[in-house]
């Protein structure tokens, strides 16, 4: 089975400090993994570098088995469609109403308007808020923005979901409203999906594979330190 | 990508950013009335000098030759590249002038009829030939043994046409630091507004928008700031020039429109505020929202 995210013996740095120490991970098409750690250890840098908002300073970043790192930046917009991204501040276009900021993904693409507007609706009644269509997204609650921050990540249909902290600003209803939701998108568009967090009681609510970062080392919590160095 | 979704986007981002808009505007607006009201007055007053100059004109008079000979040589002075036209005057045409100027007084008909007053040739040249070689050809003509005198005021006429180049240069000077001027106040315009979307900017990228695709909206709304600047400026321009001048310095009148009709300025300060929002906005939505 082809990996769909592959981090490679990755190491990373930022002026000189370093942040990952060859990181090595495989996720597989379907899987929700949650990576976890201590604020600080670099768990939105291992999202960073799927989405290419930063390079990695040795090994190797494969999204569906391409290496990704030494990609032209006039690329990275085409990388970047074919996955969707969730963060913890929503990072929603505030002068645009609740349709155009899903809208706009899929404009981006060129996508035409007839098909954008059916799009559109299908992700809005796929997220519970079809009603709020025509909304200022300023005017809606925390949970309500990330349920549009998940409905824009998913409008170009990508097969991979990174979310980065997308219950951390949310009170425990809303959470668990976007948990469901991640859950639901992940057994039924089969939509690979790997999830920032240090909420423990999250993940123990809603299981998953899962991935711990810890002084720059990411490591499966699930394979006894034995197991770990028999494999090396 | 939809070039319709770029334009709505360029027209919905003017009300978005009101004050950086209104601002940008306003800057051009300056540039292109300043641009319009140093181009009416400027041609108004190169007009004035170049009319000047070219009064100041050369007379050749001859000596008592035959008639045909004196068409042999007006025909030879026509055809000399530093001359754009050239005028008669008969010794009978001289006298008439004298009488018509000095009357019947002072015995100035008795004198008309002693047939002193030389047939002429006024000759008139071109703007662009220099004044050195006008000097040479007075010497060269006046060396003919048909040629009796040349009159030509070289001092007035060197310094006229100084003037009018000097005009020329100051006004091109003062265009062009106007010109750019105007461009780096949109420029920089334009740059604080992609500063203030930069959270928008990145959220833009993050779901695949290429660089081009968010530029477009920020050239559009650039070019729809020229567009009311300039057409602000041309009202501006108008009315001043059709109440406020001729009120403030009656003795002016309406200065004319420079080539003869308004639609020439009015278009020229159109596509000047074009090119200026245009420019500045492609040069900042380049160079910033590659770094946003």
């Amino acid at each position: 089975m082809n990996s769909v995210l592959e981090l490679d013996h990755v190491s990373l740095s930022y002026q000189g400090k370093p942040v990952l120490a060859e990181c090595s991970m495989s996720l597989q098409e379907g899987d929700f993994c949650y990576l976890l750690g201590p604020t600080g250890s670099g768990k939105s840098s291992i999202l960073k570098l799927f989405y290419r908002e930063t390079k990695p300073t040795k090994g190797d970043v494969k999204l569906h088995g391409e290496s990704i790192q030494n990609l032209a930046d006039r690329k990275i917009p085409f990388i970047r469609r074919q996955l969707g991204v969730v963060f913890q501040d929503f990072q929603l276009l505030h002068d645009r109403n609740v349709f155009e900021n899903i809208a706009f993904a899929l404009r981006v693409t060129g996508t035409p308007s007839s098909t954008i507007d059916q799009r559109v609706k299908h992700l809005l009644d796929l997220v519970g808020l079809g009603h709020k269509k025509k909304e200022d997204v300023r005017v809606l609650s925390g949970g309500e923005q990330q349920r549009i921050a998940i409905a824009r990540a998913l409008a170009n249909d990508p097969d991979v979901l990174l979310a980065d902290e997308p219950t951390g600003n949310l009170d425990p209803g809303a959470s668990t409203v976007i948990m469901e939701l991640l859950h639901q998108i992940n057994k039924e568009q089969n939509v690979t999906i790997l999830m920032v967090t240090h909420d423990h009681s999250l993940v123990k609510r809603y299981p998953g594979k899962r991935l711990e970062l810890k002084d720059g080392t990411l490591y499966d919590p699930s394979v006894t330190p034995t197991q770990r160095l028999s494999s090396i | 990508m939809s070039l319709g979704y770029s334009i709505k986007e360029g027209f919905a981002g003017f009300g978005r950013t009101k004050l950086a808009s209104a601002t940008s505007t306003f800057s051009l607006f300056i540039a292109v009335l300043l641009a319009g009201f140093l181009t009416r007055g400027g041609y108004a007053l190169y007009s004035l000098a170049v009319d000047l100059t070219d009064e100041v004109q050369m007379e050749i008079f001859f000596a008592p030759i035959s008639d045909d000979r004196i068409q042999e040589f007006g025909d030879y002075i026509e055809e000399q590249p530093w001359v754009e036209s050239i005028m008669f005057t008969s010794k009978e045409t001289a006298s008439e002038r004298f009488r018509a100027e000095f009357g019947d007084g002072f015995g100035s008909e008795a004198l008309a009829e002693l047939d002193f007053l030389p047939a002429s040739y006024t000759v008139t040249m071109t703007p662009e030939t220099p004044i050195e070689e006008i000097q040479q050809q007075v010497e060269r003509l006046e060396e003919f043994q048909e040629v009796d005198d040349i009159a030509f005021n070289a001092a007035l006429y060197q310094q006229l046409r100084s003037r009018v180049d000097q005009s020329i240069w100051v006004g091109i000077s003062v265009a062009s630091v106007i010109l750019i001027a105007s461009i780096w106040l949109v420029f920089n315009t334009i740059r604080l507004t992609i500063y203030a979307k930069r959270d928008t900017i990145k959220a833009m990228k993050l779901v695949g928008a290429t660089n081009a695709f968010i530029r477009r909206p920020f050239v559009i709304e650039g070019v729809l700031q020229g567009w009311i600047g300039s057409l602000l400026a041309f009202g501006v321009l108008d009315a001043l020039f059709r109440w406020a001048v001729p009120l403030a310095i009656p003795q002016m009148g309406i200065v004319p429109w420079p080539l003869g009709a308004w639609y020439y300025l009015a278009l020229s300060m159109f596509v000047l505020g074009t090119l200026i929002g245009l420019l500045g906005s492609t040069i900042a939505s380049h160079r910033f929202i590659r770094l946003a």
